[in-house]
């Protein structure tokens, strides 16, 4: 994790570099929250009853994705993981990741993170400031939901890491992924909560939805948020996330393990 | 500092099968055979060495190099890199080498090579003003100066190249393993990383091997050679060991009145070239120049033109292949 700090610098300095660029995704990300508190509105016009909350608490919610998804997305560099393996692997420049004297999987982390603190401080924060100021996004309640919050935040993040890594080492086995991207991020945008909140679905799916991770990397941290949870669920939801977050980032770990020996004694 | 001992790398590969279904048969059920990249090899290099590990592509070069770097675990054999066993002792051994494989960066694409370079300190625990001192070091002998600030995919090969190189030796190393460093770069780049690494050497006594297909380099950079040929070594000395031993190899190149004649002499090479005219190719130990020339004569063609050429170390190593390093 010791790298982060330089990871994060080089982000700066590539959208120094690239300031159309970085323009242009701070743009989007307003656009995009504009959009989506427009869809909300229109939607509660329509019927209050199916969105099942107050019209601020779900436009709040639904901004509130949007810049999550930002953040846990960063797209200047080639930060994702599962990118990164499998251009490296497309290339064969993977021996040259294992030249170096870091784990693959920390070093992608702190890549990772490098780049989703740039995306929060330069891309999101600006974002919200104006969601809050002149878009009716609600602040959370009080400091004991805001901290929960973060704290949910960057859990969900290592949660999208550690899948994203399985993600990255599924490429080994199969060297393209593009089918496989699809299917999962199909999977993320319909049962995170991302886009359409959880409670909207059918009782059967949300059955389904809560023994998978994928609501614990939007559904929570939002709710904590929005105060759709009481203060007492906030610790069971943290500890959700936490299982899950160790979980997944033990088994990305162990698979990396073994792409490591097979690399090494077979050659790739 | 390096010492290898009856080393050997065995691929498994999946064969290739022919016929229906072929495809869904290998999936299923997997036939392999085996490749030997090296076959028992044998060398030393001492501190301070440059040596030049050179052969045709496939000859076992680079399986070798990554053994002796840990990124690849022997099949049987010994590799010792300055007392520690390179793959099993990986990470203590990765901070004593530096590697650079001119066919592809290890440095991150898309990110500016300042911001690599920082990155690498931090990997690699290097104190500040020991990277100060480095970075102004490489900065003015590889001139990296005005493309410090790009990120690599934006630099050209030569840049690339040097880039690598100051990357692989921010933490001073004490080995530098260099893979096909010149391949592809132009003549003047060619120079200036020649005149580098030779600096790197002697100023810091950073031990050398490296690989290559460029005559000059071995020439200009190298004292010794380890020419290695279907994974088997099939010579390790001096360089210009090698000349005095296949140095009476000439080629003639001949233009003719008439019809080039067709040349069949025992031991003698021919090619007909692209002008229409014919390189012959002997050795001075069976046929001197004028014997050759009265072998040409009676055959009834009539030579317009003649050059004649010692063989340069490209020709040489393709001997010792042809010869399979009899006498060796």
């Amino acid at each position: 994790m010791r790298t982060f700090p330089a990871f994060l610098k080089a982000q700066q300095r590539f959208a120094g570099l690239y300031r159309m660029d970085f323009l242009l995704k701070l743009l989007y990300g307003m656009l995009a929250m504009y959009g989506v508190r427009s869809l909300w509105v229109v939607l509660y016009a329509q019927d209050p009853a199916i969105v099942g909350r107050s019209l601020p608490s779900m436009i709040t919610y639904a901004m509130l994705a949007v810049a999550l998804d930002i953040i846990f997305y960063p797209s200047a560099l080639d930060a994702a993981p599962q990118n990164y393996i499998s251009e490296q692997v497309r290339t064969g420049r993977i021996d040259t990741d294992l030249l170096r004297p870091m784990d693959l999987q920390i070093q992608l982390l702190s890549r990772n993170v490098g780049a989703a603190i740039f995306s929060a401080l330069w891309l999101v924060l600006p974002a919200w400031l104006l969601g809050v100021l002149l878009l009716g996004m609600e602040l959370p309640p009080d400091i004991y939901y805001g901290v929960g919050f973060l704290v949910s935040a960057m859990l969900s993040f290592l949660i999208l890491f550690s899948l994203n890594f399985l993600l990255g080492m599924v490429c080994f086995a199969t060297v393209n992924i593009g089918q496989i991207t699809m299917a999962y991020s199909g999977m993320i945008t319909i049962l995170s909560g991302k886009l359409i909140p959880n409670w909207l679905y059918p009782e059967w799916m949300q059955t389904l939805i809560r023994f998978l991770p994928f609501r614990c990397i939007f559904e929570t941290p939002l709710n904590i948020y929005t105060a759709a949870v009481t203060g007492r669920q906030i610790p069971k939801g943290l500890l959700l996330q936490t299982i899950w977050a160790a979980v997944l980032f033990g088994m990305g770990h162990l698979l990396w393990k073994g792409m490591h020996r097979r690399l090494t004694v077979q050659g790739g | 500092m390096i010492t290898v001992n009856n080393l050997s790398k065995t691929y498994r590969i999946v064969r290739p099968r022919e016929g229906r279904f072929s495809a869904l048969k290998s999936l299923v059920h997997p036939e392999y055979i085996e490749r030997r990249a090296v076959d028992g090899i044998h060398f030393s290099i001492k501190d301070g060495e440059i040596v030049g590990y050179i052969g045709q592509n496939g000859a076992g070069k680079s399986t070798t190099i990554k053994m002796l770097s840990g990124i690849l675990v022997p099949t049987s054999g010994e590799v010792y890199v300055d007392g520690l066993i390179p793959h099993r002792d990986r990470k203590e051994h990765l901070h004593n080498i530096g590697v650079v494989f001119g066919q592809k960066t290890s440095l991150w694409w898309d990110v500016p090579v300042i911001d690599s370079l920082h990155i690498l300190k931090k990997m690699y625990r290097v104190e500040d003003e020991r990277f100060q001192k480095n970075l102004a070091l490489f900065t003015e002998l590889l001139d990296l100066g005005n493309f410090l600030n790009q990120p690599v995919r934006q630099l050209s090969l030569g840049q690339r190249v040097r880039a690598d190189l100051a990357a692989a030796l921010m933490h001073d190393p004490k080995i530098l393993f260099l893979d096909e460093p010149t391949i592809g770069v132009d003549v003047v780049a060619k120079e200036r990383l020649r005149k580098f690494i030779l600096e790197i050497n002697r100023e810091r006594g950073v031990s050398v091997l490296l690989t290559t297909h460029d005559v000059v380099d071995m020439e200009k950079l190298v004292n010794r050679v380890i020419v290695i040929h279907g994974g088997r070594l099939i010579y390790d000395g001096a360089i210009h060991g090698l000349r005095e031993r296949y140095g009476r190899q000439r080629r003639m190149e001949l233009q003719f009145e008439n019809e080039p004649p067709d040349l069949t002499l025992p031991g003698v090479d021919t090619e007909r070239m692209e002008d229409g005219g014919l390189a012959v190719m002997f050795d001075q130990n069976a046929y001197t120049v004028d014997e050759m020339l009265s072998h040409i004569r009676k055959t009834g063609s009539t030579i317009r033109d003649i050059i004649i050429q010692k063989a340069d170390i490209e020709q040489i190593v393709r001997d010792i292949y042809q010869e399979g390093g009899r006498d060796v």
